[in-house]
């Protein structure tokens, strides 16, 4: 079966896992019916509680998903429909009282069934972990301690909510809501299981020694690594792993950096990382011999899977790395067909691999376009930011066969994709990876 | 171009859950 294949199949079972218990209500037989507010309320708590609870998929980091689905895509379907998931689960008390404004009387804790407090407690959780998700900078809580603090209470939350509904047993006391929402549970603790006792497991019985540090234009440092007592990983240009240094695989301190170096040298793996701050500034630091954990390969932005008679690289800034991985394994492979690399920088000063980028002009089919924001005053290049017309300027006539990569921060992704729309690329010849997705 | 399908994903999933609610709660409240 085809990788397309198999994605639409996960998506349609994914649709079929959330919308079997509502569509399981109109399954009877029922308790008597009541009025349409109470019932609409019931309805929406089912709905909001199978959109939440799957939520412990995409981020598990399933070999079988990720090799199926780009992991920025997993992370942004898990931040939208967490938030869809708690609307609705939200609307499911509001209009309970909206029906009925006796019911407030269950957001009294001192007097309220310990169904009841279970599900206040529960909301109170939901909403303190979106505030910390969506304004964690803002707040300026450490990634880590939000971290652990995101796992623990969506746990909580998960299992106070299960409380409650069991509790609650008015649909639930129909044998499939008892048997879809128990075999949920277990999926969901699976998945948790996984991420957090099996792989690091698994990442400790397969370490990594830091080679060498090398500073790089644009403050950014390749990170060298060599596989210490087993074959490595075999990734694919493009792709990506989370990095855990100077700290166990248990702990919640490790983070997504892309592959530099070429997918051909499969004894030695390269991370150019900028310092941006937390993990990242303490990579300058590593010393040579010290062990690392590498988790991965993860990723679909690659040309394995999208073969094309040429290539268009677009990157902004730190955006190069994984184009740079897909470069130099294409040089490797003395891959001929012709690519073209759109590279946006600040300045000239800044441009990471800049000498790599022009010996490789010479090693392969290669044109590099920088296009840079505050150019030099002797500049003869392009200068402000990619856009169509600079874009329509280089491309060739064969435009529409080729297929484009896109990696860079989320704004300048989604501009350099409308701008290929108006040059009639196909949507479905743009790959994007934006590098700020957990 | 994923994201776009993401989003077509969400819309869908969430309007089927609305309608279904919607018509659950109908046919339960006649």
């Amino acid at each position: 079966m085809s990788d397309l294949a198999k994605a639409k199949l996960w998506i349609a079972l994914f649709v079929l896992v959330i919308l079997a218990p509502v569509l399981a209500l109109f399954w009877g037989p029922h308790p008597e019916g009541r009025e349409f507010w109470r019932e609409l309320s019931a309805a929406y708590g089912f709905a909001g509680l199978a959109l939440i609870g799957i939520q412990f998929i995409p981020t598990a980091r399933l070999p079988f998903l990720a090799q199926l689905f780009p992991m920025d895509t997993l992370y942004a379907f898990h931040h939208k429909i967490s938030i869809a998931g708690f609307t609705l689960a939200l609307a499911h008390p509001l209009l309970l009282f909206a029906g009925n404004p006796y019911t407030l009387r269950l957001l009294n804790l001192a007097t309220a069934p310990w169904r009841a407090r279970a599900a206040v407690i529960a909301v109170i959780l939901f909403i303190l972990i979106i505030i910390t998700s969506v304004w964690r900078k803002d707040l300026r809580i450490r990634y880590e301690n939000w971290r652990a603090v995101h796992d623990l209470f969506s746990i909580a939350a998960a299992g106070l909510v299960l409380y409650h509904m069991f509790m609650v047993n008015h649909y639930m006391a129909h044998p499939f809501q008892r048997v879809y929402w128990s075999t949920s549970a277990v999926v969901w603790a699976l998945a948790v299981i996984y991420i957090r006792v099996v792989r690091p497991i698994q990442l400790l019985q397969r370490p990594y020694r830091v080679v060498s540090v090398q500073a790089e234009r644009g403050e950014a440092w390749t990170l060298s690594l060599e596989p210490d007592g087993h074959p490595g990983c075999h990734f694919m240009a493009g792709q990506f792993a989370w990095l855990v240094a100077r700290t166990s695989p248990f702990s919640f301190r490790d983070n997504p950096f892309s592959f530099s170096s070429s997918a051909e040298n499969k004894n030695r793996i390269e991370f150019t990382i900028k310092e941006l701050g937390d993990f990242t500034a303490t990579v300058k630091e590593l010393q040579a011999g010290e062990r690392v954990y590498v988790d991965g390969c993860y990723g679909t932005f690659d040309i394995d899977q999208h073969d094309a008679p040429g290539y268009v690289m677009i990157a902004g800034g730190i955006g190069s790395v994984p184009i740079l991985s897909i470069l130099r394994t294409m040089r490797d492979r003395k891959d001929n067909r012709p690519v073209i690399f759109f590279y946006g920088n600040p300045d000239w000063e800044q441009v990471t691999f800049r000498k790599d980028l022009d010996s490789l002009t010479s090693q392969m089919d290669l044109k590099v376009v920088h296009v840079l924001e505050q150019p030099p005053d002797n500049w003869r290049g392009e200068t402000g930011f990619i856009t169509a017309e600079i874009l329509d300027k280089h491309l060739g006539v064969d435009r529409a066969n080729w297929h484009y990569f896109i990696c860079g921060p989320i704004p300048m992704i989604s501009a350099v994709e409308k701008a290929l729309l108006q040059l009639d690329i196909p949507l479905v010849k743009i790959h994007t990876e934006n590098y700020e997705m957990a | 171009m994923q994201d776009i399908y993401a989003r077509n994903l969400l819309i869908i999933t969430v309007g089927l859950l609305l309608l279904f609610a919607f018509l659950f709660a109908i046919l339960r409240s006649i």
